[in-house]
């Protein structure tokens, strides 16, 4: 093969590009990240200048502005209260370390949390909340930012949501509501193994993280959820088959459904060992979708497939 | 500046090197999530030095020199991991081709390119794939620009072994 082919060769990879959806989602992530980290608090903060490609972890900085916020928390909860919806919907977007962080984790999940009225609503909201926990930690560690200090705040609170909404979850499934207790356990695995992943790969790709806690307290929980919810699964099976009393036999193949894949590459050994004897034995057709969906996951989690 | 100016030179410098520092760390790191993840994270770190007042007298090899070293820095992590697991992955591409003929033949280039040394690659990259003039090339490798000739020539005649097997 002479010069002239190998160069048509290489042109080729001129085609690749990013695809329209990573370009535009980038975009927004992109444009999202410089208006959290404008200009004019580049000038108020002074020192935050970094040589290229340095890594962008500084627990000091962080860690002062933390202190500077924490003090201040009481006055910024004024503020938002006096301004109202436009600084308590900025802070929706906020990460720990933010300046209106303490308004989005203090006043506003709390102002949700005071409409949760029931406890499969207060359930569902704590893990949606623990889902936020570890969206941040996601997003700081893609900036190298998930320093110990910011870890173990985001481990405080993400412990705390991860206890109310298994603790709610429960009373829920005893009052009688199995179907949010299954989906919130469903949703909660989903959140907590795909962030295994997600972290541990950030923790070993971008300097500046020290997640190795987070991590583990992460795992334990998806590990925990998912004997909850064989557990729970099980029991379902097992009362359905007592009232259904042998009289439907159609077989449901649980593995083939695609729904809830937790796609997380994640799938630590004990994971898997622990859960092989589960046997998920639908041998029975479940109309109501959440069961369904409940029993997919707890299959798909469970045998680590 | 203020903001929305520098929002402006942000967004317009995503768009007209985006794509090419994709490429770059697609090829560096073979994967494409991780390559979007890098892609982001030089633009981020690109942002912060607009922010910071750093004049930009060469945005291009400002934004390369930080994919460069992020990639340096994820080598040496990999270190310790199997470096089989890389090739044995294969490659995701990000976007499929206009069909599947020039897909694949997108895929067996970059299997091809890939499997080269990481300095063979790079400086085929951006002279061929990029467009990159010798002398630029050498300011961002800070070598001369005799070295990037030679390194260009060799790198050009083990690819052209590769092809012929």
């Amino acid at each position: 093969m002479n010069e002239k082919n190998t160069n048509e060769y290489l042109e080729k990879l001129k085609g690749i590009k990013l695809s329209d959806s990573s370009r535009t989602r980038m975009k927004e992530t992109l444009l999202t990240y410089a208006r959290f980290h404008t200009v004019e608090d580049a000038v108020r903060v002074g020192e935050d200048s970094r040589s290229i490609g340095e890594a962008s972890g500084d627990a000091s900085f962080i860690s002062q502005l933390f202190t500077l916020r924490l003090q201040h928390m009481a006055i910024a909860l004024l503020i938002a209260l006096m301004i109202g919806g436009g600084t308590t919907y900025a802070a929706e977007g906020a990460l720990p370390g933010d300046f209106l962080y303490p308004v989005k984790v203090e006043f506003n999940e709390n102002v949700e949390s005071a409409f949760a009225f029931t406890n499969s609503s207060e359930a569902k909201l704590q893990a949606d909340l623990a889902k936020e926990r570890l969206m941040e930690a996601e997003q700081l560690a893609t900036k190298g930012e998930l320093s110990a200090e910011v870890s173990s705040d985001i481990r405080a609170r993400l412990s705390e949501h991860y206890t109310e909404a298994t603790d709610l979850s429960n009373k829920a499934e005893i009052e009688g509501d199995v179907e949010t207790a299954a989906a919130v356990r469903a949703s909660l695995l989903t959140t907590l193994r795909a962030s295994v992943g997600v972290l541990t790969n950030l923790d070993a790709t971008v300097d500046g993280n020290e997640s190795t806690s987070l991590v583990n307290d992460v795992r334990t929980y998806a590990d925990a959820t998912a004997d909850a919810q064989a557990t729970a699964t099980a029991k379902i099976n097992t009362d359905f088959k007592i009232k259904a009393g042998g009289l439907l036999d159609a077989s449901v193949d649980v593995n083939s459904d695609g729904e809830n894949d937790t796609s997380t590459d994640e799938r630590t050994s004990s994971t898997s060992d622990t859960r092989n004897d589960v046997q998920i034995d639908a041998d029975a057709t479940i109309d109501t979708g959440v069961i369904d969906a409940s029993t997919s996951v707890g299959a798909k989690g469970s045998l680590g497939l | 500046m203020n903001q929305e100016a520098l929002e402006k030179i942000f967004l317009q410098s995503f768009d007209a090197y985006g794509d090419a520092i994709f490429r770059f760390c697609l090829v560096k790191v073979s994967n494409r999530e991780l390559a979007e993840d890098f892609t982001q994270e030089v633009f981020m770190r690109y942002w912060q030095a607009l922010r910071d007042g750093k004049v930009m007298t060469n945005t291009r090899s400002f934004l390369y020199t930080i994919a460069n070293n992020l990639a340096k820095d994820w080598y040496k992590k990999r270190k310790s991991e199997s470096l089989d697991a890389r090739m044995d992955g294969g490659f995701e591409l990000a976007d499929p081709g206009p069909s599947p003929h020039i897909d694949a033949e997108y895929r067996e280039a970059l299997l091809k390119i890939t499997d080269m040394d990481d300095e063979d690659r790079e400086i085929l990259m951006l002279r061929h794939v990029e467009g990159w003039e010798p002398k630029d090339i050498a300011e961002m490798l800070n070598v001369s620009a005799n070295v990037v000739s030679v390194r260009l020539n060799r790198a050009m005649s083990r690819l052209q072994e590769k092809l012929q097997i």
